[in-house]
């Protein structure tokens, strides 16, 4: 904002004088609006961000809708260190899943019944634990209706993970996992996170993909509320 | 003299404090009081007749993903309220693989609802805009993004056959001039094989051509 007002009142006070020693009054005035426009349009002024993240708790539901054997309700936490406005290290993230077979896991195994050998195994996501970096490059604020403001965050996060899965065999597998996300802010201490992505992970006898989503709550500590 | 004139002041002064303190207390009643004032710039841009070329994806189905090509057009009535009048989507599908390790491993073929394929997905949606504003990028260029909501009813083809169908979405766009924005999409199409609908998840992003024709002003 000083920028701003510095610019426009040196500009304005060095109107006069600009004016006064110009032979051509006109011309004067004409390129002194234009250049005044032009300085106008080269000022851009971003206003410092209201809440500013620290040592960041999650605790989160979600899901993982996409797997055609199973779909899995799952339950979260995690501790993210914000050691700058624009990256962040999220240390920890586990991921437990409450697994629900689907219709066709069903029908597999109810046909499975009926044939001789052994029943077929499906191994099925228990939990997973990841480290992520983030990078948050948009923070911005939305007018709600017109008459309330409310601030958020859009990021991106990358980071290896750890598997383990039911079944006999490849209990452990390895993986990356990244995904996109929005944060809400509620106030200085709290905010709301809706986080997407994708879960990569490799075992010796198998290779997947597990789509995943879940909704947040943040806990900022260590910042001044 | 002295002390009459010095008497005098204090007895002034013990006027003026004694008689500022409820007038402070009023004033600070006053501000507690007042209503809380936010300053909402004007929206440098705004939305008329709104044409919307997109591609998504339908990431859920076990047998297979979709490719989808997708065509709107939405009128907006004010900053927070449009109406998609029609938003169609043709759908591509590729197979996951199942089908095949069914058949070669358990000798099943799945059969009816199961296998059939969304291909075409229609709507028209009420969209409501609740949220516009400006975010900073790494803190040096700023973009306006607008957040919005649809809430619509539709035809689905899946199979060889229609079905009716409604569609929750939510969104996000950003501006890049007052004539093209670029929105990410997700819509949720509940088609109703059965009573209890199936779920389709459209992820989308689309570039949207606006024209406002309307004065400044009135899209308040």
């Amino acid at each position: 904002m000083q920028t701003v007002f510095l610019v426009l009142t040196t500009l304005t006070v060095g109107a006069p004088v600009v004016h006064a020693d110009s032979d051509d009054a006109t011309w004067s005035q004409e390129s002194f609006e234009k250049e005044l426009a032009q300085r106008a349009e080269k000022v851009s002024l971003i206003q410092n961000r209201k809440f500013e993240l620290r040592h960041e708790v999650t605790l989160g539901v979600g899901a993982l809708p996409a797997d055609p054997y199973f779909k899995g309700l799952t339950v979260g936490a995690g501790y993210t260190w914000n050691f700058s406005p624009s990256f962040a290290w999220e240390v920890a993230n586990f991921t437990y899943s409450f697994d629900f077979s689907s219709h066709i896991k069903q029908q597999v195994l109810a046909h499975a019944i009926l044939t001789p050998g052994q029943p077929p195994s499906f191994p099925q996501i228990t939990w997973f634990a990841a480290t992520h970096i983030v990078v948050k490059p948009i923070y911005g604020k939305q007018a709600l209706f017109n008459t309330r403001v409310v601030h958020l965050e859009a990021y991106l996060l990358l980071g290896p993970a750890v598997v383990n899965q039911t079944g006999p065999n490849d209990r452990f597998a390895v993986g990356l996992d990244g995904g996109v996300g929005l944060r809400l802010h509620l106030t200085q201490l709290t905010s709301f996170r809706l986080d997407a992505g994708d879960l990569l992970y490799v075992a010796p006898h198998s290779a997947k993909n597990a789509l995943r989503f879940c909704a947040y709550v943040a806990f900022n500590l260590g910042t001044e509320p | 003299m002295s002390t009459t004139r010095g008497l005098c002041l204090a007895w002034i002064c013990g006027v003026a404090l004694t008689s500022s303190v409820p007038s402070a207390r009023a004033q600070s009643d006053e501000l507690e009081d007042a209503p809380r004032v936010f300053s909402i710039q004007p929206r440098p841009y705004r939305l008329g007749h709104e044409f919307q070329l997109g591609i998504g994806v339908l990431p859920l189905d076990a047998y297979y993903v979709g490719v989808v090509a997708f065509a709107g057009y939405t009128y907006h009535f004010s900053d927070f309220w449009g109406w998609e009048i029609a938003g169609a989507g043709y759908s591509a599908n590729f197979s996951t693989g199942l089908k095949s390790q069914l058949s070669a491993k358990y000798g099943l073929t799945p059969v009816g609802d199961s296998a059939a394929q969304i291909k075409v997905m229609t709507a028209t949606s009420l969209i409501i805009k609740p949220l516009f504003g400006k975010l900073a990028v790494f803190n040096s260029n700023t973009l306006y993004a607008e957040t919005f909501f649809s809430l619509g009813l539709g035809w689905t083809n899946k199979g060889d056959s229609n079905y009716p169908a409604g569609a929750l979405g939510i969104g996000l766009r950003f501006w890049l001039r007052q004539t093209v924005s670029i929105r990410l999409d997700v819509r949720d199409y509940l088609v109703f094989v059965k009573a209890a609908p199936d779920h389709v998840l459209l992820f989308m992003l689309s570039a949207a051509l606006n024209y406002y024709d309307r004065p400044d002003g009135s899209g308040d």
